[in-house]
Protein backbone atom coordinates (compact mmCIF):
# COMPACT_ATOMS: atom_id res chain seq x y z
CA UNK A 1 0.00 0.00 0.00
CA UNK A 2 1.40 3.40 -0.95
CA UNK A 3 1.26 6.31 1.52
CA UNK A 4 -0.91 9.28 0.64
CA UNK A 5 0.80 12.16 -1.18
CA UNK A 6 1.77 15.29 0.70
CA UNK A 7 -0.04 18.33 -0.63
CA UNK A 8 0.90 21.96 -0.09
CA UNK A 9 -2.09 24.24 -0.64
CA UNK A 10 -1.12 27.82 -1.53
CA UNK A 11 -3.62 30.44 -0.42
CA UNK A 12 -3.58 34.11 0.53
CA UNK A 13 -1.01 36.20 -1.25
CA UNK A 14 -0.99 39.94 -1.63
CA UNK A 15 -3.94 41.05 -3.66
CA UNK A 16 -7.38 42.43 -3.04
CA UNK A 17 -8.63 38.87 -3.59
CA UNK A 18 -6.64 37.57 -0.63
CA UNK A 19 -9.66 36.88 1.53
CA UNK A 20 -11.38 34.82 -1.17
CA UNK A 21 -8.18 32.89 -1.76
CA UNK A 22 -7.81 32.08 1.95
CA UNK A 23 -11.36 30.80 2.13
CA UNK A 24 -11.00 28.73 -1.04
CA UNK A 25 -7.68 27.32 0.19
CA UNK A 26 -9.24 26.27 3.47
CA UNK A 27 -12.04 24.50 1.60
CA UNK A 28 -9.57 22.61 -0.59
CA UNK A 29 -7.47 21.63 2.43
CA UNK A 30 -10.54 20.44 4.36
CA UNK A 31 -11.67 18.37 1.41
CA UNK A 32 -8.26 16.74 1.03
CA UNK A 33 -7.90 16.07 4.75
CA UNK A 34 -11.35 14.49 4.83
CA UNK A 35 -10.02 12.07 2.24
CA UNK A 36 -6.95 11.17 4.24
CA UNK A 37 -4.45 13.34 2.39
CA UNK A 38 -1.64 14.99 4.32
CA UNK A 39 -2.09 18.73 3.77
CA UNK A 40 -0.25 21.89 4.68
CA UNK A 41 -1.36 25.41 3.80
CA UNK A 42 1.14 28.14 2.92
CA UNK A 43 0.68 31.84 2.35
CA UNK A 44 3.18 32.55 -0.44
CA UNK A 45 5.85 35.02 0.55
CA UNK A 46 9.61 35.37 0.40
CA UNK A 47 10.06 32.07 2.26
CA UNK A 48 8.02 29.94 -0.16
CA UNK A 49 10.80 28.81 -2.51
CA UNK A 50 12.98 27.73 0.40
CA UNK A 51 10.05 25.86 1.90
CA UNK A 52 9.34 24.08 -1.37
CA UNK A 53 13.00 23.07 -1.55
CA UNK A 54 13.16 21.74 1.98
CA UNK A 55 9.73 20.13 2.32
CA UNK A 56 9.52 18.81 -1.22
CA UNK A 57 5.73 18.33 -1.31
CA UNK A 58 4.46 15.72 -3.76
CA UNK A 59 1.89 18.14 -5.09
CA UNK A 60 1.31 21.88 -4.84
CA UNK A 61 -2.28 23.03 -5.12
CA UNK A 62 -2.36 26.76 -5.91
CA UNK A 63 -5.59 28.41 -4.82
CA UNK A 64 -4.31 31.93 -5.35
CA UNK A 65 -6.12 34.84 -6.92
CA UNK A 66 -4.61 37.96 -8.36
CA UNK A 67 -1.44 38.35 -10.34
CA UNK A 68 0.90 36.17 -8.32
CA UNK A 69 -1.43 33.21 -8.54
CA UNK A 70 -3.11 33.62 -11.89
CA UNK A 71 -0.56 35.10 -14.27
CA UNK A 72 1.32 31.85 -14.74
CA UNK A 73 4.53 32.98 -13.04
CA UNK A 74 4.22 30.71 -10.01
CA UNK A 75 3.36 27.74 -12.17
CA UNK A 76 6.38 28.41 -14.39
CA UNK A 77 8.52 28.35 -11.28
CA UNK A 78 6.98 25.07 -10.09
CA UNK A 79 7.60 23.56 -13.52
CA UNK A 80 11.21 24.68 -13.41
CA UNK A 81 11.61 23.17 -9.94
CA UNK A 82 10.06 19.92 -11.12
CA UNK A 83 7.15 20.07 -8.66
CA UNK A 84 3.77 18.69 -9.67
CA UNK A 85 0.84 21.01 -9.25
CA UNK A 86 -2.91 21.02 -9.73
CA UNK A 87 -4.37 23.15 -12.50
CA UNK A 88 -3.65 24.33 -16.00
CA UNK A 89 -0.06 24.67 -17.20
CA UNK A 90 1.69 28.01 -16.98
CA UNK A 91 1.33 28.90 -20.67
CA UNK A 92 -2.44 28.38 -20.61
CA UNK A 93 -2.76 30.23 -17.33
CA UNK A 94 -0.85 33.19 -18.71
CA UNK A 95 -3.24 33.43 -21.66
CA UNK A 96 -6.35 32.99 -19.56
CA UNK A 97 -5.17 35.63 -17.08
CA UNK A 98 -5.41 38.31 -19.76
CA UNK A 99 -9.11 38.59 -20.62
CA UNK A 100 -8.72 40.17 -24.09
CA UNK A 101 -6.27 37.41 -25.11
CA UNK A 102 -8.47 34.68 -23.65
CA UNK A 103 -11.51 36.08 -25.40
CA UNK A 104 -9.76 36.18 -28.76
CA UNK A 105 -8.61 32.59 -28.32
CA UNK A 106 -11.99 31.15 -27.44
CA UNK A 107 -13.56 33.11 -30.31
CA UNK A 108 -11.03 31.57 -32.68
CA UNK A 109 -11.99 28.18 -31.33
CA UNK A 110 -15.58 28.86 -32.37
CA UNK A 111 -17.02 29.73 -28.98
CA UNK A 112 -19.50 32.58 -29.00
CA UNK A 113 -18.57 35.47 -26.73
CA UNK A 114 -20.35 38.79 -26.25
CA UNK A 115 -19.43 41.71 -28.47
CA UNK A 116 -16.73 43.72 -26.74
CA UNK A 117 -13.91 46.18 -26.97
CA UNK A 118 -10.62 46.24 -25.05
CA UNK A 119 -9.39 49.68 -24.16
CA UNK A 120 -6.22 50.59 -22.36
CA UNK A 121 -6.01 53.29 -19.74
CA UNK A 122 -3.73 55.23 -22.07
CA UNK A 123 -6.40 55.17 -24.78
CA UNK A 124 -8.89 56.83 -22.46
CA UNK A 125 -6.35 59.38 -21.31
CA UNK A 126 -4.97 60.29 -24.71
CA UNK A 127 -8.18 60.19 -26.74
CA UNK A 128 -10.48 61.51 -24.03
CA UNK A 129 -12.76 59.28 -21.99
CA UNK A 130 -15.93 61.01 -23.15
CA UNK A 131 -15.30 60.57 -26.87
CA UNK A 132 -14.10 56.97 -26.43
CA UNK A 133 -17.19 56.10 -24.40
CA UNK A 134 -19.29 57.84 -27.06
CA UNK A 135 -18.08 55.29 -29.62
CA UNK A 136 -18.79 52.45 -27.18
CA UNK A 137 -22.26 53.81 -26.57
CA UNK A 138 -23.00 54.21 -30.32
CA UNK A 139 -21.84 50.71 -31.22
CA UNK A 140 -22.50 48.46 -28.22
CA UNK A 141 -25.23 50.48 -26.56
CA UNK A 142 -25.96 50.39 -22.86
CA UNK A 143 -25.95 48.68 -20.47
CA UNK A 144 -22.43 47.31 -20.81
CA UNK A 145 -20.39 45.13 -18.46
CA UNK A 146 -17.03 46.67 -17.60
CA UNK A 147 -14.23 44.35 -16.52
CA UNK A 148 -10.58 45.00 -15.82
CA UNK A 149 -8.38 43.19 -18.35
CA UNK A 150 -6.76 41.33 -15.47
CA UNK A 151 -8.03 40.34 -12.04
CA UNK A 152 -10.98 38.31 -10.93
CA UNK A 153 -13.35 37.32 -8.16
CA UNK A 154 -15.98 39.70 -9.51
CA UNK A 155 -18.90 40.28 -7.20
CA UNK B 1 -32.73 34.11 5.99
CA UNK B 2 -32.05 37.04 3.66
CA UNK B 3 -28.39 37.96 3.41
CA UNK B 4 -27.30 34.89 5.32
CA UNK B 5 -28.62 32.58 2.65
CA UNK B 6 -26.59 32.52 -0.53
CA UNK B 7 -27.98 30.26 -3.23
CA UNK B 8 -29.61 28.05 -0.62
CA UNK B 9 -26.51 27.52 1.50
CA UNK B 10 -27.03 28.32 5.17
CA UNK B 11 -23.73 29.84 6.24
CA UNK B 12 -24.48 30.09 9.96
CA UNK B 13 -27.30 27.95 11.40
CA UNK B 14 -27.45 30.21 14.50
CA UNK B 15 -28.03 33.38 12.49
CA UNK B 16 -31.61 33.82 13.71
CA UNK B 17 -30.58 33.39 17.35
CA UNK B 18 -28.22 36.33 17.76
CA UNK B 19 -29.18 39.26 19.97
CA UNK B 20 -30.02 42.46 18.11
CA UNK B 21 -26.93 44.22 19.46
CA UNK B 22 -24.67 41.68 17.77
CA UNK B 23 -25.77 42.93 14.36
CA UNK B 24 -23.11 45.62 14.75
CA UNK B 25 -20.41 42.95 15.00
CA UNK B 26 -19.73 42.52 11.31
CA UNK B 27 -16.27 41.63 10.09
CA UNK B 28 -14.59 44.16 7.92
CA UNK B 29 -13.97 43.33 4.30
CA UNK B 30 -10.68 45.16 4.65
CA UNK B 31 -9.74 42.96 7.60
CA UNK B 32 -7.95 40.44 5.44
CA UNK B 33 -6.02 43.24 3.79
CA UNK B 34 -4.78 44.31 7.20
CA UNK B 35 -3.60 40.76 7.78
CA UNK B 36 -1.33 41.24 4.78
CA UNK B 37 -0.04 44.44 6.32
CA UNK B 38 1.96 42.38 8.83
CA UNK B 39 4.04 40.81 6.08
CA UNK B 40 7.59 42.12 5.90
CA UNK B 41 7.35 43.33 2.31
CA UNK B 42 4.39 45.57 3.14
CA UNK B 43 4.94 48.91 4.85
CA UNK B 44 2.02 49.23 7.21
CA UNK B 45 0.98 52.75 8.06
CA UNK B 46 -2.31 51.26 9.24
CA UNK B 47 -1.96 49.79 12.69
CA UNK B 48 -1.51 51.73 15.90
CA UNK B 49 0.95 49.26 17.39
CA UNK B 50 3.38 50.72 19.92
CA UNK B 51 7.04 50.00 19.22
CA UNK B 52 7.44 47.64 22.16
CA UNK B 53 10.90 46.55 21.04
CA UNK B 54 12.14 49.79 22.56
CA UNK B 55 11.49 48.28 25.99
CA UNK B 56 14.42 46.43 27.52
CA UNK B 57 13.82 42.69 27.40
CA UNK B 58 16.10 42.30 30.44
CA UNK B 59 13.95 44.65 32.48
CA UNK B 60 10.85 42.62 31.60
CA UNK B 61 12.62 39.32 32.38
CA UNK B 62 13.74 40.66 35.75
CA UNK B 63 10.23 41.87 36.49
CA UNK B 64 8.73 38.51 35.61
CA UNK B 65 11.25 36.71 37.83
CA UNK B 66 10.58 39.00 40.75
CA UNK B 67 6.80 38.66 40.39
CA UNK B 68 7.05 34.87 40.44
CA UNK B 69 9.67 34.77 43.21
CA UNK B 70 8.04 37.30 45.48
CA UNK B 71 4.33 37.09 44.72
CA UNK B 72 3.85 33.90 42.69
CA UNK B 73 0.76 32.47 44.41
CA UNK B 74 -0.88 35.90 44.58
CA UNK B 75 -0.13 36.60 40.90
CA UNK B 76 -1.77 33.34 39.86
CA UNK B 77 -4.85 33.86 42.02
CA UNK B 78 -8.13 35.78 41.51
CA UNK B 79 -7.88 39.34 42.70
CA UNK B 80 -10.00 42.34 43.56
CA UNK B 81 -12.64 43.56 41.11
CA UNK B 82 -11.29 47.07 41.62
CA UNK B 83 -7.72 46.08 40.87
CA UNK B 84 -4.56 45.58 42.91
CA UNK B 85 -3.96 48.34 45.49
CA UNK B 86 -0.26 48.59 44.69
CA UNK B 87 -0.92 49.20 41.01
CA UNK B 88 -3.67 51.71 41.79
CA UNK B 89 -1.12 53.60 43.87
CA UNK B 90 1.27 53.74 40.91
CA UNK B 91 -1.54 54.84 38.62
CA UNK B 92 -2.31 57.87 40.77
CA UNK B 93 1.35 58.92 40.55
CA UNK B 94 1.29 58.53 36.79
CA UNK B 95 -1.90 60.59 36.47
CA UNK B 96 -0.36 63.32 38.65
CA UNK B 97 1.98 64.02 35.70
CA UNK B 98 -1.08 65.25 33.81
CA UNK B 99 -2.46 67.26 36.69
CA UNK B 100 -4.94 64.72 38.03
CA UNK B 101 -5.21 64.51 41.80
CA UNK B 102 -6.76 61.11 42.51
CA UNK B 103 -6.55 58.60 45.32
CA UNK B 104 -5.96 54.88 44.76
CA UNK B 105 -9.51 54.31 45.86
CA UNK B 106 -10.77 56.36 42.90
CA UNK B 107 -9.20 53.96 40.39
CA UNK B 108 -10.73 50.84 38.84
CA UNK B 109 -8.25 48.66 36.94
CA UNK B 110 -9.55 47.13 33.70
CA UNK B 111 -8.34 44.74 31.02
CA UNK B 112 -7.01 47.56 28.88
CA UNK B 113 -8.83 50.88 28.63
CA UNK B 114 -10.94 49.40 25.82
CA UNK B 115 -12.51 47.19 28.47
CA UNK B 116 -13.00 50.26 30.65
CA UNK B 117 -14.86 51.96 27.82
CA UNK B 118 -16.98 48.86 27.30
CA UNK B 119 -17.94 48.84 30.99
CA UNK B 120 -18.83 52.53 30.91
CA UNK B 121 -20.95 52.02 27.79
CA UNK B 122 -22.62 49.00 29.39
CA UNK B 123 -23.55 51.06 32.44
CA UNK B 124 -25.02 53.99 30.59
CA UNK B 125 -26.16 53.25 27.06
CA UNK B 126 -29.62 52.02 26.19
CA UNK B 127 -30.40 51.29 22.53
CA UNK B 128 -30.94 54.58 20.72
CA UNK B 129 -29.21 56.77 23.32
CA UNK B 130 -27.06 59.50 21.88
CA UNK B 131 -23.29 59.58 22.28
CA UNK B 132 -21.46 62.68 21.09
CA UNK B 133 -17.98 62.09 19.71
CA UNK B 134 -15.32 63.96 17.80
CA UNK B 135 -15.37 64.00 14.03
CA UNK B 136 -13.56 61.66 13.32
CA UNK B 137 -13.40 59.39 16.38
CA UNK B 138 -11.54 56.29 17.54
CA UNK B 139 -12.65 53.21 15.61
CA UNK B 140 -12.54 50.99 18.70
CA UNK B 141 -14.86 53.33 20.61
CA UNK B 142 -17.29 53.44 17.70
CA UNK B 143 -17.32 49.63 17.79
CA UNK B 144 -18.21 49.65 21.49
CA UNK B 145 -20.96 52.25 21.02
CA UNK B 146 -22.33 50.33 18.06
CA UNK B 147 -22.46 47.12 20.07
CA UNK B 148 -24.65 48.90 22.64
CA UNK B 149 -26.79 50.32 19.82
CA UNK B 150 -25.94 53.95 20.58
CA UNK B 151 -26.71 56.73 18.14
CA UNK B 152 -23.26 58.29 17.68
CA UNK B 153 -23.24 61.89 16.50
CA UNK B 154 -19.99 63.48 15.44
CA UNK B 155 -19.02 66.99 16.50
CA UNK B 156 -16.85 69.00 14.13
CA UNK B 157 -13.24 69.65 15.06
CA UNK B 158 -10.65 72.15 13.94
CA UNK B 159 -6.96 72.42 14.76
CA UNK B 160 -7.85 73.15 18.41
CA UNK B 161 -10.04 70.08 18.76
CA UNK B 162 -13.78 69.78 19.15
CA UNK B 163 -15.61 73.08 18.47
CA UNK B 164 -17.64 74.22 21.51
CA UNK B 165 -20.37 75.92 19.47
CA UNK B 166 -20.84 72.72 17.44
CA UNK B 167 -21.16 70.76 20.67
CA UNK B 168 -23.77 73.16 22.02
CA UNK B 169 -25.68 72.94 18.77
CA UNK B 170 -25.64 69.11 18.81
CA UNK B 171 -26.93 69.14 22.39
CA UNK B 172 -29.75 71.49 21.42
CA UNK B 173 -30.71 69.33 18.45
CA UNK B 174 -30.86 66.21 20.60
CA UNK B 175 -32.85 68.04 23.27
CA UNK B 176 -35.31 69.21 20.64
CA UNK B 177 -35.70 65.58 19.61
CA UNK B 178 -36.26 64.70 23.29
CA UNK B 179 -33.50 62.13 23.04
CA UNK B 180 -31.13 61.38 25.94
CA UNK B 181 -27.45 62.22 25.44
CA UNK B 182 -25.51 59.82 27.63
CA UNK B 183 -21.95 60.99 27.14
CA UNK B 184 -19.47 63.09 25.24
CA UNK B 185 -16.59 60.83 24.23
CA UNK B 186 -13.31 62.66 23.68
CA UNK B 187 -9.63 61.90 23.13
CA UNK B 188 -8.25 65.34 24.02
CA UNK B 189 -4.55 64.53 23.50
CA UNK B 190 -3.04 63.69 20.09
CA UNK B 191 -6.35 62.31 19.06
CA UNK B 192 -6.81 58.99 17.34
CA UNK B 193 -7.18 59.28 14.38
CA UNK B 194 -6.76 63.00 13.69
CA UNK B 195 -3.65 63.72 15.79
CA UNK B 196 -5.31 66.92 17.03
CA UNK B 197 -5.03 68.18 20.63
CA UNK B 198 -7.87 69.95 22.40
CA UNK B 199 -6.61 73.37 23.51
CA UNK B 200 -6.47 74.24 27.23
CA UNK B 201 -9.10 76.96 26.89
CA UNK B 202 -11.48 74.69 25.04
CA UNK B 203 -11.11 71.95 27.63
CA UNK B 204 -12.60 74.26 30.23
CA UNK B 205 -15.29 75.44 27.83
CA UNK B 206 -16.30 71.89 26.98
CA UNK B 207 -16.39 70.96 30.68
CA UNK B 208 -18.67 73.95 31.36
CA UNK B 209 -21.00 73.05 28.48
CA UNK B 210 -21.22 69.42 29.61
CA UNK B 211 -21.69 70.37 33.23
CA UNK B 212 -24.52 72.79 32.54
CA UNK B 213 -26.19 70.28 30.23
CA UNK B 214 -25.77 67.49 32.80
CA UNK B 215 -23.86 65.23 30.40
CA UNK B 216 -20.96 62.97 31.33
CA UNK B 217 -17.61 63.44 29.63
CA UNK B 218 -15.61 60.31 28.88
CA UNK B 219 -11.97 61.41 28.57
CA UNK B 220 -9.91 58.74 26.83
CA UNK B 221 -6.23 59.52 27.28
CA UNK B 222 -3.87 56.80 26.05
CA UNK B 223 -1.37 59.18 24.40
CA UNK B 224 -1.17 62.12 26.83
CA UNK B 225 2.39 61.44 28.01
CA UNK B 226 3.66 60.83 24.48
CA UNK B 227 4.13 64.48 23.50
CA UNK B 228 6.87 65.60 21.11
CA UNK B 229 7.14 69.34 21.10
CA UNK B 230 5.52 70.45 24.33
CA UNK B 231 3.43 68.74 26.99
CA UNK B 232 -0.30 68.52 26.39
CA UNK B 233 -2.49 70.80 28.51
CA UNK B 234 -3.61 69.33 31.85
CA UNK B 235 -6.09 66.48 31.52
CA UNK B 236 -9.77 67.45 31.64
CA UNK B 237 -10.11 65.32 34.76
CA UNK B 238 -7.53 67.63 36.36
CA UNK B 239 -10.34 70.19 36.63
CA UNK B 240 -11.91 67.95 39.25
CA UNK B 241 -14.64 65.37 39.32
CA UNK B 242 -17.24 67.42 37.43
CA UNK B 243 -18.86 64.43 35.75
CA UNK B 244 -15.72 63.26 33.98
CA UNK B 245 -14.89 59.60 33.53
CA UNK B 246 -11.20 59.23 32.77
CA UNK B 247 -9.78 56.25 30.85
CA UNK B 248 -6.09 55.50 31.20
CA UNK B 249 -3.88 52.83 29.68
CA UNK B 250 -0.46 51.22 29.90
CA UNK B 251 -0.76 50.04 26.32
CA UNK B 252 1.19 52.97 24.88
CA UNK B 253 3.49 53.82 27.77
CA UNK B 254 4.45 50.20 28.48
CA UNK B 255 2.97 47.35 26.43
CA UNK B 256 -0.48 46.49 25.05
CA UNK B 257 0.14 42.78 25.47
CA UNK B 258 -0.24 43.16 29.23
CA UNK B 259 -3.81 44.45 28.75
CA UNK B 260 -3.88 46.79 31.71
CA UNK B 261 -5.85 50.01 31.74
CA UNK B 262 -7.92 51.91 34.27
CA UNK B 263 -10.92 54.10 34.86
CA UNK B 264 -11.28 57.01 37.26
CA UNK B 265 -14.90 57.97 37.76
CA UNK B 266 -17.15 59.91 40.12
CA UNK B 267 -17.78 57.88 43.28
CA UNK B 268 -21.20 56.39 42.46
CA UNK B 269 -20.13 55.40 38.96
CA UNK B 270 -16.94 53.87 40.31
CA UNK B 271 -18.96 51.55 42.55
CA UNK B 272 -21.06 50.41 39.60
CA UNK B 273 -17.91 49.95 37.51
CA UNK B 274 -16.42 47.60 40.09
CA UNK B 275 -19.59 45.49 40.03
CA UNK B 276 -19.65 45.52 36.23
CA UNK B 277 -15.96 44.59 36.14
CA UNK B 278 -16.62 41.64 38.45
CA UNK B 279 -19.58 40.55 36.36
CA UNK B 280 -17.51 40.65 33.20
CA UNK B 281 -14.12 39.24 34.25
CA UNK B 282 -14.33 38.60 38.04
CA UNK B 283 -11.07 40.45 38.41
CA UNK B 284 -8.58 41.94 35.97
CA UNK B 285 -5.48 39.78 35.54
CA UNK B 286 -3.58 39.82 38.83
CA UNK B 287 -0.49 38.58 37.05
CA UNK B 288 -0.47 41.46 34.56
CA UNK B 289 -1.18 44.00 37.29
CA UNK B 290 1.71 42.78 39.41
CA UNK B 291 4.00 42.80 36.38
CA UNK B 292 3.11 46.43 35.67
CA UNK B 293 3.41 47.41 39.34
CA UNK B 294 6.80 45.72 39.67
CA UNK B 295 8.05 47.28 36.43
CA UNK B 296 7.04 50.73 37.65
CA UNK B 297 8.64 50.12 41.07
CA UNK B 298 12.02 48.92 39.82
CA UNK B 299 12.60 50.82 36.59
CA UNK B 300 12.89 54.44 35.54
CA UNK B 301 9.61 54.36 33.66
CA UNK B 302 9.64 58.09 33.05
CA UNK B 303 12.95 57.68 31.21
CA UNK B 304 11.32 54.95 29.13
CA UNK B 305 8.48 57.30 28.25
CA UNK B 306 11.03 59.96 27.28
CA UNK B 307 12.69 57.39 25.00
CA UNK B 308 9.32 56.60 23.43
CA UNK B 309 8.71 60.31 22.85
CA UNK B 310 12.01 60.71 21.05
CA UNK B 311 11.45 57.59 18.99
CA UNK B 312 7.95 58.58 17.91
CA UNK B 313 8.96 62.19 17.32
CA UNK B 314 11.62 61.02 14.88
CA UNK B 315 9.02 58.90 13.10
CA UNK B 316 6.48 61.72 12.98
CA UNK B 317 9.17 63.95 11.48
CA UNK B 318 10.05 61.28 8.92
CA UNK B 319 6.42 60.99 7.86
CA UNK B 320 5.82 64.73 7.65
CA UNK B 321 9.03 65.18 5.64
CA UNK B 322 8.16 62.34 3.29
CA UNK B 323 4.67 63.74 2.73
CA UNK B 324 6.11 67.20 2.02
CA UNK B 325 8.47 65.66 -0.51
CA UNK B 326 6.14 63.19 -2.20
CA UNK B 327 2.73 64.81 -1.87
CA UNK B 328 3.34 68.53 -1.34
CA UNK B 329 -0.21 69.51 -2.29
CA UNK B 330 -1.96 67.11 0.09
CA UNK B 331 -3.22 68.47 3.37
CA UNK B 332 -2.68 66.64 6.64
CA UNK B 333 -2.47 67.32 10.34
CA UNK B 334 0.92 67.52 12.06
CA UNK B 335 0.41 65.98 15.48
CA UNK B 336 2.33 67.20 18.50
CA UNK B 337 2.38 63.70 19.97
CA UNK B 338 0.78 60.28 19.78
CA UNK B 339 0.78 57.85 16.87
CA UNK B 340 -1.28 59.23 13.99
CA UNK B 341 -1.80 61.90 11.41
CA UNK B 342 -4.91 62.51 9.35
CA UNK B 343 -4.61 63.01 5.65
CA UNK B 344 -7.16 64.56 3.31
CA UNK B 345 -7.15 63.18 -0.22
CA UNK B 346 -7.81 65.26 -3.34
CA UNK B 347 -11.47 65.71 -4.26
CA UNK B 348 -13.07 62.59 -5.72
CA UNK B 349 -10.69 60.01 -4.25
CA UNK B 350 -12.05 57.30 -1.99
CA UNK B 351 -9.60 55.89 0.54
CA UNK B 352 -11.50 52.66 1.09
CA UNK B 353 -11.78 51.88 -2.61
CA UNK B 354 -8.12 52.71 -3.05
CA UNK B 355 -6.89 50.40 -0.27
CA UNK B 356 -6.66 47.17 -2.31
CA UNK B 357 -4.56 48.99 -4.88
CA UNK B 358 -2.33 50.37 -2.14
CA UNK B 359 -1.85 46.91 -0.67
CA UNK B 360 -0.90 45.64 -4.11
CA UNK B 361 1.76 48.38 -4.09
CA UNK B 362 2.85 47.06 -0.67
CA UNK B 363 1.64 49.88 1.53
CA UNK B 364 -1.32 49.89 3.93
CA UNK B 365 -3.25 52.63 5.72
CA UNK B 366 -6.59 52.88 7.48
CA UNK B 367 -9.42 54.37 5.40
CA UNK B 368 -11.14 57.38 6.96
CA UNK B 369 -14.51 55.64 6.88
CA UNK B 370 -13.41 53.53 9.85
CA UNK B 371 -13.57 56.59 12.08
CA UNK B 372 -17.11 57.72 11.44
CA UNK B 373 -20.42 56.20 12.49
CA UNK B 374 -22.27 58.06 9.75
CA UNK B 375 -20.69 56.96 6.48
CA UNK B 376 -18.35 59.91 6.12
CA UNK B 377 -14.59 59.88 5.88
CA UNK B 378 -13.96 58.39 2.44
CA UNK B 379 -11.80 61.33 1.43
CA UNK B 380 -9.52 60.84 4.42
CA UNK B 381 -7.08 58.29 5.74
CA UNK B 382 -5.24 57.72 8.98
CA UNK B 383 -1.50 57.21 8.75
CA UNK B 384 0.28 55.67 11.74
CA UNK B 385 3.95 56.49 12.24
CA UNK B 386 4.41 54.59 15.52
CA UNK B 387 5.64 51.22 14.30
CA UNK B 388 7.70 51.40 11.08
CA UNK B 389 11.24 52.78 11.16
CA UNK B 390 11.82 56.23 9.61
CA UNK B 391 13.29 54.56 6.50
CA UNK B 392 10.24 52.34 6.13
CA UNK B 393 7.97 55.34 6.65
CA UNK B 394 9.68 57.18 3.78
CA UNK B 395 9.36 54.13 1.57
CA UNK B 396 5.72 53.65 2.54
CA UNK B 397 4.82 57.26 1.84
CA UNK B 398 6.60 57.04 -1.51
CA UNK B 399 4.52 53.97 -2.45
CA UNK B 400 1.37 55.64 -1.20
CA UNK B 401 2.15 58.74 -3.25
CA UNK B 402 2.37 56.63 -6.39
CA UNK B 403 -1.04 55.07 -5.66
CA UNK B 404 -2.59 58.49 -5.02
CA UNK B 405 -1.08 59.95 -8.19
CA UNK B 406 -2.47 57.01 -10.18
CA UNK B 407 -5.91 57.55 -8.66
CA UNK B 408 -5.80 61.26 -9.43
CA UNK B 409 -4.94 60.44 -13.02
CA UNK B 410 -7.90 58.05 -13.20
CA UNK B 411 -10.21 60.70 -11.79
CA UNK B 412 -8.86 63.21 -14.29
CA UNK B 413 -9.61 60.76 -17.10
CA UNK B 414 -12.99 59.42 -16.04
CA UNK B 415 -14.28 61.73 -13.32
CA UNK B 416 -15.08 60.63 -9.78
CA UNK B 417 -16.69 57.25 -9.16
CA UNK B 418 -20.31 57.16 -8.09
CA UNK B 419 -19.74 54.57 -5.42
CA UNK B 420 -19.43 56.57 -2.53
CA UNK B 421 -18.92 56.66 0.95
CA UNK B 422 -21.39 54.01 1.89
CA UNK B 423 -18.72 52.07 3.57
CA UNK B 424 -18.90 52.52 7.27
CA UNK B 425 -20.67 49.26 7.98
CA UNK B 426 -17.74 47.42 6.48
CA UNK B 427 -15.23 48.74 8.92
CA UNK B 428 -16.91 47.36 11.99
CA UNK B 429 -14.88 45.06 14.14
CA UNK B 430 -11.38 46.09 13.26
CA UNK B 431 -8.52 43.74 14.03
CA UNK B 432 -6.87 44.66 17.34
CA UNK B 433 -3.77 46.08 15.73
CA UNK B 434 -5.91 48.60 13.90
CA UNK B 435 -6.75 50.31 17.14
Amino acid sequence: MTSSPSVLVLAGGISHERDISLRSGRLVADGLEANGVSVQIADPDATLVERLRSEKPDVVWPVLHGASGEDGALRSLLEMMGIHYVGSPSAATRLAWDKPSAKTLVERAGVHTPESISLSRDAFRELGAESVLGVVSDTLGFPVVVKPARGGSAQ
Amino acid sequence: MGENNTQGIILDPWFEHYAERSSGLSASEVRSLFAVANRPEVVSLAGGMPFVRAISADQIKNTLSRVIDQSGPEALQYGSGQGHPLLREHITRMMALEGIAARPDDVVVTTGSQHGLDLVARLFINPGDIVLAESPSYVGALGVFRSYQADVRHIEMDEEGIIPSALTEAIEVARAEKRPIKMIYLIPNFQNPAGVTLSAARRLEIIDIAESAGILIVEDNPYGLLWFDQPAPPAMRAAGDKGIIYLGSFSKTLAPGLRVGWVVAPHGIREKLILANEAAVLSPSTFSQLVVADYLSHNDWQAQITEFRELYRERRDAMVAALAHELPDISHTTPGGGFFLWLTLPEGLNSKEMLPRAVTELVAYTPGTAFFADKRGAQHMRLAFCYPTPEKISEGVSRLAKVIRDEVELINTFGPTSSSTDASEHVASPPPNLA
